[in-house]
């Protein structure tokens, strides 16, 4: 028999590890510019449970980092959030004060930057950069901090780490760098991790390092990752899940391997179909996608892949069809998604 | 498929084959690096961006040249057309050599040997028009008649995809997709026999990265083309290369026929490159995998012996010593590798 305590805090333990970490509803990001006003996403909704990696993929200007930026509220101004909910570990984040988000910034939602040293401040050692959130979120002591800093540069395989404290980020290279902002990331175990393209601006071998260590972190952490990518490879190794994202909306969504193995939307079965791969006969032309992706100021009124679409007709150029389930946990945002 | 002269030497007054376009032999290309100490007078190192690279290739083919970055693929592509001077070394173009050869010399050659570069934001002039950037060299080379240029522009703009009326817009007008396709235009203008293309996909979307592909590959066959395809990407090399030459800092480690480089790859070096490939299918996606630690040394103070020992999962004594050289593995397959072989490359 269990102790009522023990029953509840078990009880706890089972909610907090399968109620979903993320939620998002119907979220409108919108920048007003000169020309007109710029929806960059556009009644877009997920969620994302514990232990979970789920890939947002989708092409340049897609709305996947505008996606990222919301769910830290760091939406550049005049950019704003104009509609919908996101929750954060049961709070309505856009309904908090700006205190407030800024203690869930750090212990419950992070972010791994594409850029680690834009986003890494040059004039400051790297060192105290992940101190700096230790001393703020768990108010730990200036040694302690430094002790847990050099035990997190360690942990994500950043050679004689004592050594790399006190250096600046101008002394790290590409892939190093990429490790302090992931150590940085984690310095306070966030409940969910946001990934905004970490392996883009890296070599192909440092990018399989950085990507055993985010799965790595996974495993042990326990923590939701958002990986944005326009890789299909990487989410393919990695993503339990997969959104696959077009002109600010999700058109595909669903278990990475069903969504790979059976793609529905035209779009995801143009985008998977012009990855280049290593298994791929030469011999064949590659089938590309014809024409562009649509400017957001100028979105068709219907579907916004339906210019581009082979199998577009009257009604996808009419009506923007949503999100609706073609099999257990597969949705399609296609008008054709069932023939198919 | 690949011709290297037996016992891999460059023989300088041998005639090459007449099928070999570009030919390189032991090209080096230095850079003055960081000063040693903060006087003006104090010595400077050198960074070996390209230290002894010997290649062919020939007609109508396309050679693929894949490394990571600041491993010298881009030098090689640049001091082959002599963009930058070489420090030492013969580059043979259509059997002329280059690299003795004055810029006023080249300047006829420059015709024929045409280079796309990786950024279309920054290679094309913002303050021109697409239509001139593209007749630039038609009138510079006088290879038509000011009456027939805009027609030869038109037909130019046809041929990579691109609708002539947009002649006269400013490049900011177009996407990365269609930059690249006037950037591959002014390449064309001039016929040229053989075009560097230094990683033209690379800074495109997918979808686009595949139409762009597509087109380099039916140009190739419709004009027998002679390509050097410079890029990180082994899926795009694989897709539209004969051979391959992979390179780690400055040096050619493994050089082959595609199919038998992907199929079985002898350096370390290539095996981990493979390995690190992201995989979209699923039928093959356990394959093992061999991860690298650590990065890149820096060029400036390469590694004694082998410059890929600090990482290699297959280094021996000697590989910390002594430098292996480029020799023939099997016919066609040259590898740089004590595990391999034990030629030592000659100081």
């Amino acid at each position: 028999m269990m102790t009522p305590q023990a029953e509840l805090s078990t009880e706890i333990a089972a909610k907090s590890a399968t109620g979903p970490v993320l939620e998002v509803r119907g979220l409108q990001v919108a920048f007003p510019t000169r020309d007109g006003v710029v929806t960059a996403l556009d009644g877009f909704s997920m969620r994302a449970t514990p232990g979970e990696i789920i890939g947002l993929v989708g092409e340049s200007g897609c709305g996947k980092s505008t996606a990222a930026l919301s769910f830290m509220r760091l939406i550049p101004k005049p950019g704003k959030i104009s509609g919908g909910e996101i929750w954060i570990e049961g709070q309505n984040i856009l309904k908090l004060r700006d205190a407030a988000m800024r203690r869930l910034r750090g212990p419950s939602v992070a972010m791994i930057f594409q850029d680690a040293l834009t986003a890494l401040d040059p004039r400051m050692p790297v060192g105290k950069q992940i101190c700096e959130p230790l001393q703020l979120h768990q108010r730990l002591s200036a040694r302690a901090a430094k002790a847990r800093a050099i035990e997190l540069l360690a942990s994500v395989g950043i050679p004689s780490p004592e050594r790399r404290f006190s250096q600046y980020p101008h002394e790290f290279s590409g892939g190093m760098r990429q490790r302090a902002m992931i150590a940085l990331a984690i310095s306070c175990n966030p409940r969910l991790l946001l990934a905004d393209e970490p392996t883009t601006a890296l070599d192909v071998t440092v990018q399989r390092q950085i990507l055993s260590l985010i799965a790595r972190m996974r495993d042990e952490t326990g923590a939701a990752i958002i990986l944005i990518t326009h890789d299909v490879g990487v989410v393919a190794e990695l993503c339990d899940q997969v959104i696959v994202m077009y002109a600010g909306r999700a058109v595909e969504s669903g278990p990475t391997r069903k969504v790979f193995t059976s793609p529905t939307h035209p779009y995801t079965i143009g985008l998977l179909s012009s990855t280049l791969e290593l298994a791929r006969d030469r011999s064949l032309p590659l089938t590309a996608i014809p024409g562009l992706p649509p400017e957001l100021i100028h979105l068709p009124p219907g579907c916004a892949f339906a210019p581009r679409c082979g199998r577009a007709d009257s009604l996808c150029s009419a009506a923007r069809p949503d999100l609706v389930a073609v099999a257990p946990g597969h949705q399609v945002a296609c008008w054709h998604g069932q023939e198919g | 498929m690949l011709s290297i002269n037996a016992g891999g030497q460059p023989q300088s007054t041998d005639p090459i084959d007449g099928d070999v376009v570009v030919s390189l032999r032991n090209l080096k290309t230095y850079f003055p690096g960081p000063h040693l100490g903060v006087w003006p007078w104090s010595g400077r190192t050198t960074v070996k961006a390209v230290d002894g690279v010997s290649l062919d290739i020939r007609r109508g083919q396309t050679l693929g040249l894949v490394g990571e970055s600041g491993c010298g693929k881009t030098t090689v592509g640049r001091s082959l057309l002599q963009l930058v001077r070489p420090t030492g070394g013969d580059v043979y173009f259509e059997r002329q050599n280059l690299c003795k050869l004055s810029n006023k010399e080249l300047y006829p050659l420059r015709q024929r040997m045409q280079i796309i570069f990786q950024d279309p934001y920054a290679s094309l002039d913002a303050r021109c028009t697409i239509g001139f950037t593209i007749s630039e060299g038609l009138l510079i080379h006088k290879l038509v008649t000011p009456n027939e240029v805009q027609e030869r522009v038109a037909e130019l703009m046809v041929t990579v995809g691109l609708n002539p009326a947009f002649r006269n817009r400013y490049p900011h007008e177009f996407s990365g997709g269609q930059r690249q396709r006037v950037g591959i235009a002014r390449a064309l203008a001039t016929n040229p026999t053989f075009i560097v293309g230094d990683e033209p996909i690379s800074a495109l979307d997918v979808s686009i990265q595949a139409q762009i592909i597509n087109l380099l590959r039916s140009l190739q066959a419709r004009l027998n083309l002679t390509l050097l395809f410079i890029s990180h990407d082994l899926r795009a090399v694989r897709y539209l290369s004969d051979s391959v030459a992979v390179m780690y800092l400055g040096k050619i480690v493994e050089i082959a026929a595609t199919d038998k480089l992907f199929a079985a790859p002898q350096h370390p070096y290539t095996h981990a490159l493979l390995g690190s490939v992201p995989r979209a299918s699923w039928s093959q996606a356990s394959a093992a995998r061999v991860e690298l630690t650590g990065d890149v040394p820096s060029p400036i103070n390469p590694p004694s012996g082998c410059y890929f020992s600090t990482r290699c999962p297959q280094v021996m004594p000697i590989c910390r010593e002594q430098r292996p050289a480029l020799v023939e593995a099997q016919p066609g397959h040259k590898v740089a590798c004590f595990v391999i072989n034990d030629a030592v490359e000659a100081a």
